[in-house]
């Protein structure tokens, strides 16, 4: 069953005189599966945040449709839009996206007090995510406090504990140094065993290795996907070199 | 080329942070203008010549004084903020290799610029301006007007060099605070890890416990003026507490409520509770003062607002009828007292030659000698002329009953040969007292004080130093006599009597309206001191449209006074609502995008932002609106002192000034939040 559909999207930025046109998203075509683990890799600049903000309900595409299980994102009205996407869809960001203002604790709740929860249903979920996440000792420490890998760690917490039906992840290891990249890539792959479908944008080759399926965006169209298969996480990554490298060559050609 | 790089750079900077600096510029070229005007004031000759001139100079003096001071602190403190929005950029600039030499010489150059203009243009607004409110003022003293614009130098002068020292003070501030940080510290001085707010129960105790001590003080003075010292204590504690109870009491009450699980984890709560945690710890101090601001506006407005209507009701509490006079008569003395009623026909002829009648009369008489004490003997002086008595000498003044009755409303009942006695500025410790060898009176009573003599003219304004005896007696005619006819040649003058009338007037309207003119009485005096042939020792008579002029001129300076420094204060805290709205916008932004991302609706947003906006707006003005009502009481004995007893006339008042004060506060609210949405959702779509 396809728990994400994207068809033809397009997405044309102008500035506010519409002299200067960029093209962010030229025809973008995927399905993901549910229980999937898709990477979507592309250079600085391919339109990777501008597709992820579209499928977030963030942004509105030029034309194209995004089916959210079955569900035309487009169709939604503005005033549910947001309640759609705390319910059915969980972020993790590249810079975290943690309030200050909070305690890690009250930062994984805040979506379930948007929702309208009880604090003692909020409690009952937080328990064993955050053991499997590692960060039950650091709950009542504030941002400022802990290392980022467990900002992301508790960004993951807050993305799991509403139950989403989808992950979405942008550049999630982009500000993490290289044991906590490992450390969270890891954690994906736990959460994706559990049977949690996960869509995370990177540029990185390594965090693409551990995924299921790789989408490669260039200029703004999919001009390539690559399934892991039967390879393990080394021959996958070498196939994705290998991939890119073309890709660099390709546009030499 | 090189010479005018700093400069350029200082212009640069400014132009770019306008946002900081032209309402910083405004407000100290406004807080210039007034100062300008307060002193233009007290120096003008169109006010010094009027009845009450030099009060109102001195009222203006002291209203320049406290706007001195109050300027300084505030500019100082506003410039304080500024300056740490700054840091960041200096930081920058000291990274890309420029030494902090070459800082300090921009910053130089800013507080050259931001002085200069503040300066010119609030000396200018001023002049302006000042002619404007001298004709305000000769206004509210209901005096004539002139009309020519000048330029007071000395005031100008003053101006300059008052606000020159605080720019001063201001520079030396910001070179110290560059001299002393580094580089790396600087440029993060705004991002630092921002600790959390911890309540602090032992600072919000004391806040609570300040409040409720400086309350009760509040409530419990009797006589404002006797207790002067608890009368400030209150005042400074109710400062004190206002700080605590904003900066520590919010944020442990903000902390208390998120321990209450079911009430905190609330989508209505958790977000504007947390925030609202870090707001009050950032914002707390400015909140506080916002709030002192607004009490002190509405104190000041209100009751002088107050004084300046009540004038009348005053005036008629301190000058119960509209004219006295008081005729005073040496020898030889009238046989009896159809002398007197003669005299007073002849005051109320009407200029028209009609008679005017005394309504509400009250008239008593007196006897007034100058003599010496020894023991239980008085002896009349024998000076040709009493001059100013020399320290042996005191006064003797004699009552009847009778008159004592009336003005007292007491029911006095002396036998004849007894007296009641009233001792001031010397002991009499004797049981009679025996005047010229031919009166010897029992002292059957004493007062201690004079309150029940008050109405007697001479005994109340007496501020001099000669003592006096003063006895009430019921056979006044028959001790007169026989004090008359003891008296050698030497001591004839030394002897004089009084009589007093006060009255209102009745009669025609333009008689009533000639006879208020105190020329008119003088006229009239003169002529009839003149048929006396000189027995007619003083005639004089104070009229209240007299006094009225006086009284006018000196509220209507105080009232003026306090509306110029309510201006300066609202400008404060427009000032302050302005950069605290700025702050919070910039540290707001970020936050919403990221509540936005996680799934809270445009719709939570702007909720959640407008009862945090409208806790803080009301906070300051409950505060205000709580202080003025506790200091109520203690405002209205004062207002008793200056003899207005008219509660509901102050009651109203203070209501008005409130309400037309949350109406103002309420649109430069409107206007400063504008300034935080537009902040905030430059990168939210809220
Ligand atoms: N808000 C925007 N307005 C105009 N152009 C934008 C905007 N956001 C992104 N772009 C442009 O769209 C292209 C894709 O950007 P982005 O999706 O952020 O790429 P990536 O995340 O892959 O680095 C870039 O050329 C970028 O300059
Ligand atoms: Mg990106």
């Amino acid at each position: 069953m396809d728990i994400l559909e994207v068809r033809t999207l397009k997405k044309v930025y102008a500035n506010r005189l519409g002299a200067n046109q960029v093209q962010a998203l030229k025809q973008v075509d995927f399905k993901v599966e549910a229980g999937e683990y898709v990477a979507v890799m592309g250079e600085s600049g391919s339109g990777k945040t501008t597709l992820l903000n579209i499928l977030a309900g963030l942004d509105q595409p030029t034309s194209g449709q995004v089916l959210l299980e079955g569900q035309d994102m487009g169709q939604i009205k503005e005033k549910d839009l947001a309640a759609f996407r705390r319910d059915h869809l969980g972020f993790v960001f590249q810079d975290f996206n943690l309030l200050d203002t909070f305690t890690l604790e009250d930062n994984i709740y805040l979506p379930l007090v948007l929702a309208g929860k009880s604090y003692a249903a909020m409690h009952s979920r937080l328990q064993p995510l955050t053991e499997q996440l590692g960060i039950s000792q650091l709950l009542n420490k504030y941002p400022y406090e802990v290392s980022g890998g467990q900002k992301q760690r508790a960004a993951v917490a807050r993305a799991l504990i509403t139950g989403p039906r989808l992950i979405l992840a942008d550049e999630p290891t982009g500000a993490l140094d290289s044991r906590a990249t490992d450390e969270l890539l890891s954690l994906f792959n736990q959460i994706n065993h559990q049977g949690q479908t996960i869509l995370m944008v990177t540029h990185s080759v390594k965090a693409a290795s551990r995924s299921g399926r790789v989408l490669f965006i260039k200029d703004g169209v999919i001009f390539h996907q690559l399934y892991r298969g039967l390879c393990d996480d080394e021959q996958f990554y070498q196939k994705i070199s290998d991939s890119l490298t073309l890709l660099t060559t390709g546009e030499a050609r | 080329m090189k010479t005018a790089f700093y400069p350029r750079l200082a212009v640069d900077s400014m132009k770019k942070n306008r946002q900081l600096y032209l309402p910083f510029i405004l407000a100290a070229s406004g807080m210039v203008l007034i100062f300008y005007i307060l002193s233009y004031l007290a120096h003008s000759a169109f006010i010094r010549v009027l009845r009450g001139g030099s009060e109102l100079s001195s009222i203006m003096n002291f209203g320049s004084i406290i706007l001195a001071f109050f300027s300084a602190i505030f500019l100082f403190y506003t410039h304080s903020f500024l300056l740490r929005r700054r840091k960041t950029e200096f930081g920058l600039y000291n990274i890309l290799g420029m030494d902090k030499r070459s800082l300090a010489r921009i910053l130089i150059w800013e507080t050259l610029i931001m002085a200069t203009v503040s300066l010119i243009s609030g000396s200018l607004g001023g002049i302006l301006l000042s002619k404007l409110a001298e004709l305000i003022l000769l206004r509210l003293v209901k005096s004539a007007v002139s009309f020519s614009l000048s330029i007071d130098l000395p005031a100008l002068l003053n101006s300059v060099v008052v606000f020159m020292l605080i720019f001063a003070l201001i520079l030396l501030q910001s070179l110290l605070q560059i001299w002393r940080s580094n580089p790396i510290e600087l440029l993060h001085s705004q991002a630092t890890g921002e600790k959390p707010p911890r309540g602090n129960w032992v600072l919000a105790l004391a806040g609570v416990l300040l409040l409720v001590t400086a309350y009760s003080i509040a409530l419990s003075i009797k006589d404002p003026i006797a207790a002067l010292f608890w009368f400030f204590l209150a005042v400074i504690l109710v400062i004190a507490a206002t700080y605590l109870l904003f900066i520590a009491g919010s944020v442990t009450a903000c902390r208390q409520l998120q321990k209450n699980k079911r009430f905190y984890y609330q989508k209505q709560h958790f977000v504007s509770l947390s925030s609202m945690a870090y707001r009050m710890k950032r914002n707390g101090a400015g909140l506080a003062s916002i709030a002192i601001l607004c009490t002190m506006v509405l104190v000041m407005l209100s009751t002088t607002v107050c004084l300046y209507a009540g004038t009348e009701d005053i005036l008629r509490t301190r000058f119960p009828r509209e004219l006295s006079v008081s005729a005073k008569i040496s020898q030889p003395l009238p046989a009896d007292d159809s002398y007197w009623e003669t005299l007073q026909q002849q005051l109320l002829i009407a200029p028209d030659q009609t008679q005017l009648s005394a309504q509400n009369l009250l008239s008593y008489q007196y006897a007034y000698m100058i003599g010496q004490v020894s023991g239980d003997q008085v002896r009349i002086a024998e000076e040709e002329d009493p001059v100013v008595p020399t320290s042996d000498l005191i006064s003797v003044i004699i009552l009847p009953q009778q008159d004592y009755n009336q003005i007292s409303g007491s029911s006095l009942d002396l036998a004849p040969g007894q007296a009641l006695l009233y001792a001031n500025r010397l002991t009499y410790a004797a049981d009679s007292l025996t005047i010229n060898d031919a009166v010897t009176l029992q002292i059957n009573q004493r007062l201690s004080t004079a309150d029940s003599l008050a109405e007697v003219e001479i005994i109340t304004e007496a501020a001099g130093y000669t003592p006096e005896l003063v006895l009430v007696v019921s056979d006044y005619a028959s001790l007169l006599t026989r004090l008359q006819q003891s008296l050698n040649d030497a001591q004839q003058s030394n002897l004089y009597l009084s009589w007093n009338y006060a009255f209102d007037l009745k009669g025609s309207d333009s008689a009533i309206a000639e006879s208020q003119q105190l020329s008119y009485w003088q006229g009239k005096l003169d002529t009839l001191t003149a048929q006396s042939e000189g027995r007619l020792y003083s005639l004089s008579v104070n009229a209240v449209s007299e006094e009225r002029s006086y009284y006018y001129s000196t509220y209507s300076g105080l009232l003026f006074m306090a509306a110029l420094l309510a201006l300066v204060f609202i400008l404060a805290t427009v000032l302050i609502m302005y950069y605290k709205q700025l702050s919070e916008g910039y540290e707001d932004q970020s936050r919403f995008a990221i509540m936005q991302k996680i799934g809270m609706t445009t719709q939570d947003i702007r909720q959640s932002i407008n009862s945090q906006i409208l806790t803080v707006f009301l906070l300051p003005l409950l505060a205000a609106g709580l202080h003025l009502a506790f200091a109520f009481p203690m405002l209205q004995k004062l207002l008793l002192l200056f003899g207005l007893s008219n509660h509901r006339l102050f009651v109203s008042v203070a209501l008005l000034c409130f309400v037309l004060f949350t109406l103002f506060y309420a649109l430069i609210y409107r206007v400063t939040s504008h300034v935080y949405y537009h902040i905030v959702s430059k990168n939210t779509k809220a």
